[in-house]
């Protein structure tokens, strides 16, 4: 991605092994030394807290809790995801952005964090709550070259994803609940909302809205009964950054590997992560409409087989999934 | 006889506000009517003898009147297998009512399938004429979920 001058000087101080002097900043940067002051007196502004000598230079002591672009672009290993990064302190939905983006032709991998929602979505007009500096509210613009009846595809990879991100930044064991509800005992700690534009036959863009309650207490999920967050989980706090990082990865590798045609390997991904297969459930359809029964797998298009209690396997599209 | 003789009778039968016009010839016979019933002069053309080539019906002749019923509608189909959704959320309004002037840009409902929300857009310029799916609906990929007219303003 394109980096700025300060984006650049933030990669310098991250990457230093302690001090790093003004000099050498300015030399490879190709400023002046006083450019240089000026912005990690700025940095220092923003929240990064950076000691500063004569003769020794500049070291970064800690990071501010911010998703930075500059920060979140720091030697992230991945091939699409995170090309560009759009930050905003605060925004109605980082999907809303990304939307407005994609329709002017934004490229695929292009990335819009924010660090608060006003109007977070989830489905059919729900709220994901999206308080300040708390979570990870991150939407990823795709142009995948799906047909359209493949598209629950993305829903499944982003989900693997975000399950593999959690467990590897906070050691937590969660699990995947049909199709992409991401589970750590039991409640919801992350919730992923995909909208697509199709133009006739072919998906024109994608938009994988991402949520994740990282840092949020006990105290800020009253009245979330069936919510959870990665501190109310570990009992400490948990870098946001990490996680947003570890996502893009994540995510940057199952949707490659769907890209390449592996849908047999994501299902198997999705049910080695899953909490759903062989247990009973209820599915209830917007219509109202319930079905219950036992989850035997999923089918070639990622959709759920449940076995009635008439023995028959009804193939599910869509709907609530609750484990009983 | 050829296409232009066909089109000069035409034209002569309009600009004379003639009604009826037939000719028989060696193998062949053309009867043009025009009545209240068309909007320009009609033309039937038929061969009796087998041998007679066939006569294309030309195109400046206008179109018969009896070849069109109603009003012709497209459909507005399901680009894929899930649920049909008529409103953005429950308590909203729906996105489209029958009657309404659409164009390209409009969206008319939400499919959803596996939590993936596809916003489906008229893709023309037309009238909704009918909503062929009920709110909460599972549909298959090519469902005719709209039936959709041409504009208003163009009739």
């Amino acid at each position: 991605m394109e980096l700025s001058t300060e984006d650049r000087i933030i990669h310098r101080l991250v990457g230093a092994q302690g001090f790093i002097s003004g000099e050498e900043i300015a030399h490879d940067l190709r400023i002046s030394r006083t450019a240089v002051w000026n912005h990690v007196a700025h940095l220092k502004e923003t929240g990064f807290e950076i000691e500063s000598f004569p003769h020794l230079g500049h070291r970064l002591l800690t990071l501010p809790d911010k998703l930075l672009p500059a920060l979140v672009s720091h030697d992230l290993k991945t091939r699409l995801m995170g090309r560009s990064i759009m930050y905003f302190e605060e925004t109605t939905s980082t999907s809303d952005e990304a939307d407005r983006l994609a329709r002017k032709g934004e490229r695929a991998g292009s990335v819009v964090i924010a660090e608060k929602q006003t109007s977070g979505r989830g489905r059919m007009g729900r709220v994901w709550e999206s308080p300040v500096g708390k979570g990870v509210y991150l939407s990823i613009i795709l142009r995948p070259a799906l047909p359209p009846a493949r598209i629950s595809f993305i829903t499944l990879s982003s989900a693997i994803a975000a399950r593999n991100a959690i467990q590897q930044c906070a050691g937590l064991r969660a699990f995947l609940k049909w199709p992409n509800d991401l589970l750590i005992s039991g409640k919801k700690a992350c919730g992923i909302l995909t909208e697509i534009k199709t133009e006739a036959d072919r998906i024109d863009y994608a938009i994988v809205g991402v949520g994740m309650n990282v840092n949020q207490t006990l105290f800020q999920l009253q009245g979330l009964p069936e919510a959870t967050s990665l501190r109310v989980e570990t009992g400490v706090a948990v870098s946001r950054l990490e996680i947003a990082k570890a996502f893009l990865e994540a995510f940057d590798h199952t949707y490659t590997i769907l890209m390449e045609g592996g849908y047999k390997e994501i299902i198997d991904l999705w049910l080695g992560a899953s909490e759903t297969i062989g247990r009973r459930i209820i599915v209830r359809s917007l219509s109202g409409e319930k079905s219950e029964g036992v989850a035997t797998g999923l089918d070639e298009d990622g959709c759920l087989l449940l076995r009635l209690d008439t023995g028959m396997t009804k193939r599910i599209t869509g709907g609530d999934v609750r484990i009983v | 006889m050829n296409i232009k003789e066909i089109k000069e009778i035409v034209t002569l039968m309009n600009e004379n506000e003639i009604t009826e016009f037939i000719i028989e010839r060696e193998g062949f016979k053309l009867s043009i009517k025009k009545g209240p019933q068309f909007e320009r002069a009609a033309v039937i053309t038929q061969a009796i003898a087998p041998a007679a080539p066939a006569i294309p019906i030309p195109a400046s002749a206008g179109q018969t009147g009896e070849a069109k019923s109603e009003p012709e509608g497209t459909f507005i189909v399901s680009p894929m297998v899930g649920t049909f959704y008529s409103s953005p959320s429950p308590d909203l309004p729906s996105f489209v009512q029958v009657g309404q002037e659409v164009d390209e840009e409009t969206v008319v409902c939400i499919i959803e399938a596996m939590k993936v929300m596809n916003e489906i857009k008229a893709e023309r310029k037309g009238k909704i004429l009918g909503v062929l799916a009920e709110n909460g609906e599972a549909v298959e990929f090519g469902k005719k979920i709209f039936k959709i007219g041409d504009p208003s303003a163009a009739k």
